[in-house]
């Protein structure tokens, strides 16, 4: 049994970053929120989200999966104005999930879970962790975006840096320690990732919230942040590119 | 029924894989080079006819390597964005697997991306799917395979695909080896199966296990024993379908009527089984005795064909293919032992490939026809040939015709004998403009009035004959 009610904001905010790497997910409800955890489909990277019931207006829920189609709750986000109540309700006897804004009810069907995994966020040995505000980060990704296809991200003890090389040109944003809310790193760590992926990440984080990333050498990057009002916490995991030898 | 038995008995290794041992052989070697780090050749090209273990063969190939799988197959969307977007990104990245395991190129973890019927992407909506496969296979850092029906269809649009690719066939799967694999899966599920039964399902299946499999499935539904009566609704239905399965009742067996028989359910025009016996009875009947009398026959059938056609009684179409099955296969002494390998009709090869350029052909005679006041056919008869030749070897010639019939870069290649994108086409095309540009003034104006004036009959026909 799931019923709740949300901002049209909230849950836009919520489908945003799942959509940035899945278009199918299966929600584990519970009684206190629901959380999340999905692979892209090129297996490069991963997301694990947790929402409280307090990001919802309100919020009942048993345990239970719901597979949902994140491009049909976007279709109806697009009914809703900023400010509008969204109701969910799961229809159990049809295997539907009911949604209502204002007088318009859009009824889809729930999408089969019975093919989608159950991964484990995995324990990786990070050792720098960054942390700044995502508006930083999205200059970053403005400045390398015309330039290259992936860039490199880098921490040292004194700074933070993203790095994109093409063919001719290059951009770098360089943060040093005193831009960032802070910065844990013992030796410099480098690693490569692909840019569209990692900016359709960054572009999804709100603005103005801050954002901790944790980084290795050739190693995946962790992002985390919080969503909903900080009733919700996001970490994205994105595999680095294999540099060419 | 929920479970799909050619999914649950699908090989979980590549040594379970079976029919092609060479290809498995080939694709070891592939993923050993990968695994050591230097393979010559990034990307694999599985190709066979459906149902010989190809995508079978690469799952197992992953599963015996302990390699992570991302597969695009038809029932995704499949584009040139969806083959960068989800492909070519998991290509050029480590991996996080489905159980949420990073696993790193760096400790020889590898990725196999699979691209099911990769030769159904060019179709038309996947547009620029053949470009994207070619940049998938040159960029690569994990292993990557394709899986094709027809190689041929694909490769020809992309040289880069074909040199970049280590291509291994799968033929189809010998008969005693898919009665093997459904005798085994019949036992599994308690299913009792006679060797009639099985004899009859696997011949069917013409080489196509995955086929094979599903109908001992459908078969089996609600029973527990399977007896040669109980496939004869099955049977047919493979017939029906294709002219292959025909051939064996007609060349090799001695049974006219049931060759008459079963090539009546075949859903082929009368001329175009004409065709496949013709192609294939010399292959099939070594005797010449025996050949002289098959030939004769198909003769017989085309004197038939051709009276359907000029008096419309259509119902001759019985006779034609009446000689075709019971004739041509009375015409041998004794049955024909052996593999026979039927080929597809030499000429509908040809015409169908011949298309673009046939009907090229008709549309510059349409338009000579218009000038010299003939037929289409006749001018392509008796017009063209000679028209071609002074087209190559005058230029005046050649810039006033294509300013005259208002020829497009085709016509101009096909009359050229050249590629449409040669630099000899740019060149004539080039020119008849500047021709045209050059009298566009107001002397080329006074030429248009004095064309309008012309009577309405003949024009240009001076002109045409006037070299």
């Amino acid at each position: 049994m799931f019923h709740a009610k949300i901002k049209s904001e909230v849950l836009k905010g919520i489908v945003d970053v799942v959509s940035t790497l899945v278009d199918e997910a299966k929600f584990n409800m519970n009684a206190d929120g629901f959380d999340l955890k999905a692979v892209d489909p090129a297996h490069v990277a991963m997301i694990e989200m947790n929402v409280e019931k307090g990001a919802f207006e309100e919020f009942t829920a048993d345990e239970t999966e719901l597979g949902i189609d994140l491009d049909k709750i976007k279709e109806v986000l697009r009914l809703a104005r900023s400010g509008d109540i969204i109701e969910m309700k799961q229809d159990e006897e049809k295997n539907r999930l009911v949604l209502n804004v204002g007088n318009i009810t859009r009824r889809m069907n729930l999408v089969d879970i019975t093919g989608m995994s159950d991964p484990r966020v995995p324990n990786l040995s990070l050792p720098a962790m960054v942390e700044v505000t995502s508006d930083e980060l999205q200059k970053g990704i403005r400045a390398a975006e015309s330039v290259s296809d992936h860039i490199a991200l880098t921490a040292t003890p004194e700074d933070f840096e993203m790095y994109s090389e093409g063919d001719t040109d290059s951009a770098t944003l360089r943060l040093p320690k005193e831009l960032l809310l802070s910065l844990e790193c013992e030796e410099q760590v480098k690693s490569l990732f692909p840019l569209d992926y990692f900016s359709n990440m960054v572009r999804s984080i709100p603005a103005g919230s801050a954002v901790s990333i944790n980084l290795g050498s050739d190693y995946p990057v962790k992002l985390e942040f919080e969503i909903a009002d900080k009733k919700g916490s996001v970490r994205y995991l994105l595999a680095p590119r294999i540099e060419s030898d | 029924m929920s479970e799909d038995w050619t999914e649950a008995y699908r090989p979980k290794g590549l040594d379970e894989v079976l029919g092609n041992p060479k290809a498995v052989r080939d694709l070891k070697g592939w993923a050993e080079d990968w695994e050591k780090g230097n393979p010559s050749k990034k990307a694999a090209v599985l190709i066979g006819t459906p149902g010989t273990g190809k995508t079978s063969a690469a799952l197992a190939l992953a599963a015996d390597y302990n390699w992570d799988v991302v597969e695009m197959n038809a029932s995704d969307q499949r584009n040139a964005d969806a083959i960068r977007s989800i492909a070519l990104r998991g290509a050029l990245g480590e991996t996080f697997s489905n159980t949420g395991e990073y696993l790193s190129s760096k400790d020889g973890k590898l990725k196999l991306i699979v691209l099911d019927e990769a030769d159904n992407i060019s179709g038309r909506e996947d547009r620029g799917g053949v470009p994207a496969m070619a940049e998938l296979v040159r960029s690569t850092k994990q292993p990557v395979i394709l899986i094709v029906n027809d190689w041929y269809a694909l490769s020809r649009r992309s040289s880069a695909l074909k040199n970049g690719t280590l291509q291994v066939k799968f033929a189809r799967i010998k008969a005693p080896t898919v009665r093997n694999v459904l005798g085994n899966i019949a036992r599994d599920r308690g299913i009792k199966i006679s060797d009639n039964a099985l004899e009859i399902l696997a011949e069917n299946s013409n080489g196509d296990l995955r086929s094979a499999i599903r109908d001992l499935q459908a078969l089996a539904a609600g029973r527990t024993e399977i007896n040669e009566k109980d496939t004869i609704s099955m049977g047919f239905r493979e017939v029906e379908q294709t002219m292959y399965s025909v051939m064996d009742d007609i060349f090799k067996r001695m049974d006219p009527a049931e060759a008459r028989f079963r090539l009546r359910d075949v859903d082929e025009s009368p001329d175009h089984k004409l065709l496949w016996i013709e192609e294939n009875l010399p292959h099939a009947y070594r005797d010449h005795m025996d050949l002289y009398r098959g030939m004769k026959a198909i003769s017989r059938a085309d004197d038939f064909l051709s009276r359907v056609r000029r008096r419309q009684y259509y119902r001759f179409w019985a006779y034609t293919s009446d000689h075709l099955s019971f004739s041509v296969c009375a015409a041998k002494q004794k049955e024909i032992r052996g593999y026979i390998r039927y080929q597809f009709p030499m000429y509908l090869m040809k015409m169908s490939r011949s298309k673009a350029s046939r009907a090229l052909k008709n549309e510059i005679s349409a338009k000579l026809g218009d000038m010299a006041h003939m037929s289409i056919k006749s001018a392509k008869q008796d017009l063209l040939p000679s028209f071609m030749l002074l087209f190559q070897r005058q230029e005046e010639f050649r810039l006033n015709m294509i300013i005259d019939m208002e020829l497009e870069q085709e016509e101009i290649a096909f009359l050229l004998g050249a590629k449409v994108d040669s630099a000899k086409v740019k060149r004539a095309v080039a020119d008849a403009k500047k021709l045209v540009n050059e009298h566009s003034s107001p002397k080329n104006n006074k030429i248009d009035v004095e064309k309008k004036a012309e009577p309405k009959s003949a024009p240009n026909q001076a002109r045409l004959f006037s070299f």
